[in-house]
This record gives C-alpha cells, sequence and structure tokens, in this order.
C-alpha cells in the first residue's frame, strides 16, 4: 500500500490554522515596515558552505546534491542568508540597512520529539549599527511586535554571551572545558555543573561564579545580583551595559516586559554580544529570539556590525486565534442560470466573500448567508 | 498554579515521601482511586502521574511545569529541559556486564552490545574510543549475553540480585543514577518563584532524610 503523508517534522496547514498564520505573519509585516524594515527574499536552497562558514550545526542541516555534485542545503535560518545578501550585494551601500522576512527555515531534528523540521520564521535584521544604540532598538521592535500578546504572560529575557565567554577567557579555561560548562549551563544541569566545576582546578571564588550563573536570571535585581559574584572588570563592563540598557527600557514603559538571564547561552554560534528569547505561558520554548552578531558577515567577505531577532511563527499561532470579521455569502443557482449567477457574484464581491453553489432543485438565483 | 508530573512505580513512594514531609497536601497522592489528577491540598500544585518517558515529553511541551523522573529516562531523551536537582532517592547504576570471560574492553575484533539504552550506551563507547555494534533489546537483557546474541549488556542495575543469578558480572559503572528534578524552560521564566519555592522546600527535606 502507498502511504502519503507528510515525511516526520513537517506538517499541513488547514482552515483556521491557515488563517491563524496568515494573521500573525501580516501583524508583524505591518510593524516591520512601520519600522522601516525592506522586505528581502532569498532562495530556500542555498550551498552548504554559505551555513558551514557560519558554524552551523552540520547534523541540524538538509542536504542534498545538485546536479553537479555540489553539497545543497535547505536554509535552516534566515540571518545566514541575509548577512550572505549584505556582505556581497550591499557591500558598498550606505549603512545603516534594515531588512525584514518572513519565511520557512529548515532543520533537522530529532525524530518524534514534537519538534517541527520546518518552520517559519519571521524576523528583521539591522546592519550597520553598533551597541548600544543598535541594541535598544531592535529591543523596543521586538518588544512592539510581542505586545500583540497582551492579556498573555510573557517576557523579554536578556542577557549577554560575553558574561559567561569572558569569565572562561579570564580563566584560561581550554576549549574543551568551556564546552562543557556551557553545556551545563544551557541546560540548567545543576548536578553534572556541580560536580564539574568542584574538579576544576580554578579558585573558590570561580568555581561560586560558574555555580551560580545558573541562578542568575529573573527580574531586573539580577543585575546586582550579579554585581557579587562577577570577579574582573569585563564582566562589570558587561553589567553596566546591560544596566543601562535596562533602564532605557524601564523609562519606555518595558519594565513588566522585560527579565534578565545572564546565563543565557546562544543557540547559534555567530553571536557576540547582547542575546535574548522571549517566552509565553503555554508554550514550552522560546517564541523569539535573537541577538548581535558583529563578525558574521565578515565571513562573507565585508565586515559590518549586526543585530536582529526571528520571531516563532508556527509557536505562536498555537497560542492566538484570529477571527476574521470577512462576511461570507452562498449563492446558490440552477445550472441554467449560471452566467447571470457569476454576474451577481461578481458585483457582491466588492464587500463580500462570495461561494457558488450549483443546485437544481430550485428555479431562482438564492442568496444565503453563512453563520 | 503549578503542574508536577511525577514518574509512576518506583520513585513514586520515595517522591510522595519527600513531599510529605515537605508538609505539602499530598493526601489524594497516597489515596489514588482512579483519578489521573491530583490536587494539593495545602499549596496551588496539581500533580500528575505518568511514565518516565512521557515525563520527560510532558515537561519538554510545558504541559507540566516540574517532573520528577530518573536520571536513567533523561540521558536517552533529547534535553529540551533543565535539569536543576538531584534528589538522591531511586539511587541505582547504568553498568556494564557479560560472562566472566567476556570482558568486552579487553577484546580485539567486533564488539557488540545488548541494552534498552542505545543512547547511554553509544555515548559511554564513544569515551572509552571503541567501535561498538549496538543491539536494541527490550526485556530480560541479562538473556542476550548467555545465548550469544551480544558479546555484553549496558543495564540498570540496582541490587546486582539478577545478573548474578545469571552469572553475569559487572565489568564498569557506565554512571551513577539517581532522581532528578526537571522544569519546562518557559516555566522556569514564568513561574520562578514558585519553582524556587518547591525546590527549597525539596532541599530542605532531603537534608532531613540524610539525618536520619
Amino acid at each position: 500500500m502507498v502511504e502519503f503523508t507528510t515525511p516526520p517534522g513537517t506538517r499541513d496547514l488547514i482552515r483556521q490554522e491557515c488563517v491563524d498564520k496568515r494573521f500573525l505573519e501580516q501583524h508583524f509585516r505591518n510593524i516591520f515596515t512601520r519600522w522601516g524594515y525592506e522586505e528581502v527574499m532569498t532562495p530556500m536552497l542555498e550551498y552548504y558552505q554559505t551555513f558551514s562558514i557560519a558554524n552551523m550545526k552540520e547534523k541540524e542541516v538538509y542536504k542534498i546534491l545538485d546536479a553537479s555534485n555540489r553539497i545543497v542545503t535547505l536554509r535552516g535560518d534566515m540571518t545566514i542568508p541575509i548577512s550572505r545578501v549584505v556582505a556581497t550585494k550591499f557591500k558598498d551601500s550606505p549603512l545603516p540597512l534594515r531588512f525584514q522576512y518572513c519565511a520557512n527555515v529548515f532543520k533537522v531534528k530529532e525524530r518524534l520529539s514534537g519538534n517541527q523540521n520546518e518552520s517559519t520564521d519571521c524576523g528583521v535584521e539591522l546592519y550597520g549599527v553598533d551597541a548600544p544604540i543598535g541594541d535598544l532598538e531592535i529591543l523596543v521592535c521586538a518588544l512592539d511586535a510581542l505586545s500583540l500578546l497582551e492579556g498573555c504572560q510573557y517576557t523579554l529575557e536578556i542577557g549577554n554571551r560575553n558574561f559567561f565567554h569572558n569569565a572562561c577567557t579570564a580563566l584560561s579555561l581550554e576549549k574543551s572545558a568551556v564546552e562543557k560548562l556551557a553545556d551545563f549551563i544551557n541546560r540548567k544541569s545543576l548536578k553534572e555543573l556541580q560536580d564539574y566545576v568542584d574538579e576544576l582546578a580554578i579558585s573558590e571564588k570561580h568555581k561560586h561564579f560558574f555555580k551560580q550563573l545558573p541562578w542568575l536570571c529573573g527580574d531586573l535585581s539580577t543585575i546586582a545580583e550579579a554585581r557579587s559574584i562577577a570577579f574582573d572588570e569585563s564582566l562589570h563592563a558587561i553589567l553596566d551595559e546591560l544596566e543601562s540598557l535596562c533602564d532605557q527600557l524601564k523609562e519606555l514603559g518595558y519594565e513588566q516586559q522585560i527579565s534578565i538571564d545572564l546565563s543565557k547561552l546562544p543557540r547559534m554560534e555567530y553571536y557576540t554580544g547582547i542575546i535574548f528569547d522571549a517566552y509565553a505561558e503555554g508554550i514550552g520554548d522560546s517564541i523569539l529570539s535573537g541577538g548581535r552578531y558583529d563578525q558574521l558577515t565578515q565571513r562573507f567577505g565585508k565586515n559590518i556590525s549586526a543585530i536582529g531577532f526571528a520571531i516563532r511563527l508556527d509557536a505562536l499561532a498555537t497560542l492566538l486565534h484570529h477571527t476574521p470579521s470577512q462576511k461570507t455569502i452562498t449563492l446558490s443557482y440552477p445550472t441554467s442560470m449560471q452566467s447571470e449567477a457569476l454576474k451577481q457574484a461578481h458585483k457582491l464581491r466588492e464587500t463580500t466573500v462570495v461561494k457558488l453553489l450549483a443546485d437544481d432543485t430550485i428555479k431562482q438565483i438564492q442568496i444565503k448567508e453563512e453563520a | 498554579m503549578l503542574s508536577v508530573a511525577l514518574t509512576k512505580g518506583r520513585l513514586e513512594k520515595q517522591t510522595v515521601k519527600l513531599l510529605e514531609q515537605s508538609s505539602y497536601g499530598i493526601e489524594a497522592l497516597k489515596d489514588k482511586g482512579r483519578a489521573l489528577v491530583f490536587p494539593d491540598s495545602k499549596k496551588d500544585i496539581s500533580y500528575f502521574l505518568v511514565k518516565a518517558n512521557d515525563c520527560v515529553t510532558y515537561v519538554e511541551h510545558g504541559v507540566a511545569d516540574v517532573g520528577v523522573v530518573g536520571k536513567d529516562t533523561l540521558l536517552e531523551s533529547n534535553d529540551q529541559y533543565y535539569e536543576v536537582m538531584d534528589l538522591g532517592i531511586g539511587k541505582c547504576r547504568f553498568i556494564l556486564a557479560s560472562l566472566p570471560e567476556n570482558n568486552v574492553l579487553k577484546k580485539q575484533g567486533h564488539i557488540k552490545i545488548g541494552t534498552k539504552y542505545p543512547t547511554v550506551t553509544k555515548r559511554y563507547f564513544k569515551q572509552k574510543g571503541l567501535d561498538v555494534e549496538i543491539i536494541k533489546i527490550d526485556g530480560s537483557v541479562e538473556l542476550a549475553p548467555i545465548l550469544g546474541l551480544c558479546d555484553a549488556i549496558v543495564d540498570i542495575m540496582e541490587t546486582g540480585t539478577t545478573l548474578k543469578e545469571n552469572g553475569l558480572v559487572v565489568f564498569d559503572t557506565v554512571c551513577e543514577i539517581s532522581a532528578r528534578v526537571i522544569v519546562n524552560k518557559a516555566s522556569f521564566r514564568l513561574k520562578r518563584n514558585e519553582i524556587q519555592e518547591l525546590l527549597n522546600d525539596l532541599k530542605n527535606a532531603i537534608k532531613e532524610t540524610d539525618y536520619d
């Protein structure tokens, strides 16, 4: 028997599911357009090299051989292709550049984990505006987009990948140790973290730093809490920057919507500064994520500072339901009167949705409004 | 409200005991009847009992905010949760065992390992730098080396009685296992205070048990 199903991690969307998703897409597009972001569309297929140079995990990438035996991939995210576009096609353009997209991205995930391999990202990338100016702008833009969630409990959580990495550098930890620590902290696997840190040849003070790090998340008072374990100037400098960023967000009235996570580590290797994620009640993973990536375009040949974020439309669509206000009518007609029916329907379509229905049990055209 | 997924069976009793020591209102959990969801009579918490693998799934999808589950199950899952605490109950370990003459760690040539836990096995032998073929077996794993299906097994050992009865010996400990508290990633942020309170209470209960 032939089975006609979709591959694992992919799905069909029908009816209300499409309505919900398109509504969200349109909503975010409008917001981003008003912030001055122009749309960019890149091919679904890219050369593998484009993603490998950005250090996307090899096993997460869909790989296909093209006719000339080069490895082609289904794009795994949009930040990498857009950075490629900016570093090549816009290398001599005046900055800043603002680009938005809404596109499907592909990642190979564990089978049957309930995660999607194809998902839709809707986001923006801002090129040529350094920290902290660009950071604040992009965070406010993200908060603007999230205002749609009013009524749900949500939070935009801000961290900086350097808080952890500078600490590791200051202690000259080996690469393998850094990777291990990052993995434990990322998973907040506290027992393993504790055991591992105890074995490291670093002072008690520094051990304390790594053990406390996973708990450095919560409201804005977290920054003050972090001061007590920050052991060198570069860490304090990061906290200073974060503090002033949060003060500005507070002044703009976003205190309730933001929180801090200093143990936050990036999903992608290319991030270089602040990173952030939004979480909403009822959705197990982040609904928006982003950060600063000042060295990515360099790998494509041109050095431009950059920051951006993407919203995960599929996750959000399960949370918000949209009821279209458009009126729908059914116009029934006997087959002999089809031309007349088409004419009438054409007129009615100026204001409503018209569905046609051939019905030979009736003699005249009938119009019925749908509930 | 906090929803907590508890693993049915072996861990259930010990987990309920810890909650009881923390003076949580778990009467419903002790006298289960046919109910599936059990509200706490004192705290704003509801509990439900599920199989170990499902516990992880419920937490990953945010249906449960917190879960209590064995490290053995976590090692086979794909890490979409935070593992914040070791409860120190339900202790046992993963071991590598076989017939006394079959020390695979010293064997030259192709090695076949029978196990219910392919991920754990794969990781262990990768660390050892050994190439092995893994054969997934679902029950009575001890039987496999005796009948010659594989050279050795990786399995959970509590007391070691089953192994001994079948004439198998332990060659190595793969890792120690105990019950862990896992937390959904979004809940960790949105319900941080409630979760931290629960963790603190559990931590105190464990300390008391240690003094006993």
